[in-house]
């Protein structure tokens, strides 16, 4: 356990008896026959945490919580994927787009800028043309952007 | 009640404007005040597995602004924002530690966070606040019974249920109450009915993501509903704006009209198309609309 330093959650993987609730509800354990949350929190268990890391698994979580919410041990499988999506950021580097998303919340507050996008007939709009009121960053966005940039890691 | 302030979030005020523009229309419609939340940012909810502090710093910001502001209650539109308030609340109450530190970042701002703040889903405000009796006394009608409507409440909404929420986070019937207090037949169960959309895998694994929607669609389509609803704009997103995208990630085509909640009580408040963003939607909501419109 020494490997997970930080939980999200605030659950204790140890307990887990190995039911397979957890894959037995999970959509992308359905969809994706590498993807089996009981094997991952066992991965854990066994401090094999660095087999794990070695491909893509702990990207395909969907955060979507029924692992979590059907465990009858309260171990909280998305919590300890989310820990290991952590710790193989601090590996191997943030993912891309969680990046350009930070970096746009210390600019403009938001993960994201505002878009153009069309209509059914493809007609284009945004907030003006809908007579919505134009976007502003907050008022301390300079006191913000400095503590967003150095929890976030970027720069 | 007291007043009440609603925030935005990101994804709403930068792309998805159909929901700004039917939740903002339907409230006015309702006589319910909308108070913004001033100088309001991301809540970080996307950060909460890479950079936990962030979120949580992010989070306990929003709330802080609501206590500046002196709003007690505070309503999010977005179901990642309502579920990343409530567990920041949750979390921060735990561990003292992280609080102590998140509570040096607010500070830089002049910033305080109790956590008193009560947060207040959009489908928790309709059925408990403004109140269901209400909403059937002014919006029912028998015309609409012979229209199946599905509900898709989104993963937010309701999990993890450790942390209190506004309705049975296992079997919820909130949302199938007030399609009924329209007159529609709401369907009360379908296959998946609590899977996720997908949304949340669309920044690392957009494949991904479109294959979990598409699962989610087909089976709320196998339902005979007639339309979907939902209230969040990132479940939109994948139902809707992207429920030809899934088809074709899927294998199978897939074809169900989706709208935000929000526009189908407009409809029922007899709001224009244009008032309620319906001219964004991109599922085939067309082969329905005439008949929403009674």
């Amino acid at each position: 356990m020494s490997r997970i330093e930080e939980f999200v959650g605030l659950q204790d993987p140890l307990v887990c008896f190995q039911c397979r609730r957890c894959t037995s509800g999970c959509p992308v354990a359905f969809l994706e026959k590498d993807y089996r949350p009981h094997r991952i929190v066992a991965y854990v268990i066994m401090d094999r945490v660095d087999q794990l890391l070695e491909n893509d698994v702990v990207w395909k979580c969907t955060r979507c919580y029924k692992c979590t919410e059907y465990c009858p041990q309260a171990v909280a499988p998305s919590d300890v994927v989310m820990a290991l999506q952590k710790l193989v950021s601090e590996k191997k580097g943030l993912p891309e787009a969680y990046v350009k998303m930070i970096k746009t919340v210390a600019s403009t507050g938001l993960s994201f800028e505002e878009m153009d996008i069309a209509d059914r007939e493809f007609e284009i709009h945004n907030r003006e043309s809908l007579g919505l009121a134009k976007l502003q960053p907050p008022s301390r966005i300079g006191v913000i952007s400095k503590i967003v940039k150095a929890l976030g890691g970027v720069e | 009640m007291e007043k009440i302030a609603v925030y935005w979030g990101c994804f709403t005020p930068t792309k998805q404007y159909a929901l700004e523009l039917s939740t903002r229309s339907v409230f006015e419609t309702l006589g319910v005040q909308i108070l913004e939340l001033r100088n309001s940012a991301c809540c970080g909810y996307p950060y909460r597995g890479v950079k936990p502090k962030l979120w949580l710093y992010l989070s306990a910001r929003i709330l802080a602004l609501a206590e500046e502001q002196g709003y007690k209650y505070l309503l999010p539109v977005c179901n990642g924002c309502y579920n990343s308030l409530l567990k920041t609340q949750h979390f921060l109450k735990e561990r003292k530690d992280v609080r102590e530190e998140v509570a040096k970042y607010l500070a830089e701002e002049g910033l305080k966070y109790s956590g008193r703040t009560k947060v207040v889903h959009f489908l928790e405000y309709l059925h408990d606040y403004y109140g269901l009796d209400k909403i059937k006394e002014k919006l029912y009608s028998e015309s609409r019974k012979e229209i199946k409507v599905a509900a898709h409440y989104g993963c937010d909404a309701l999990r993890p249920g450790e942390i209190p929420r506004f309705d049975n986070p296992r079997n919820p019937t909130k949302f199938e109450n007030l399609i009924e207090a329209l007159g529609y037949t709401a369907i009360k169960d379908y296959p998946r009915k609590l899977d996720c959309c997908g949304a949340p895998l669309l920044a690392v694994n957009p494949e991904l993501a479109l294959k979990v929607d598409w699962l989610k669609l087909v089976n709320a389509a196998s339902s005979g509903a007639n339309l979907l609803v939902t209230t969040c704009e990132y479940c939109f997103e994948m139902l809707d704006t992207k429920q030809e995208s899934a088809s074709k990630v899927g294998g199978k085509p897939v074809s169900i009209p989706v709208m935000y909640f929000q526009q189908l009580i407009g409809l029922a408040l007899g709001l224009s198309e244009k008032e309620l963003g319906l001219n964004f939607n991109m599922s085939p909501v067309e082969s329905i609309l005439e008949k929403l419109k009674r």
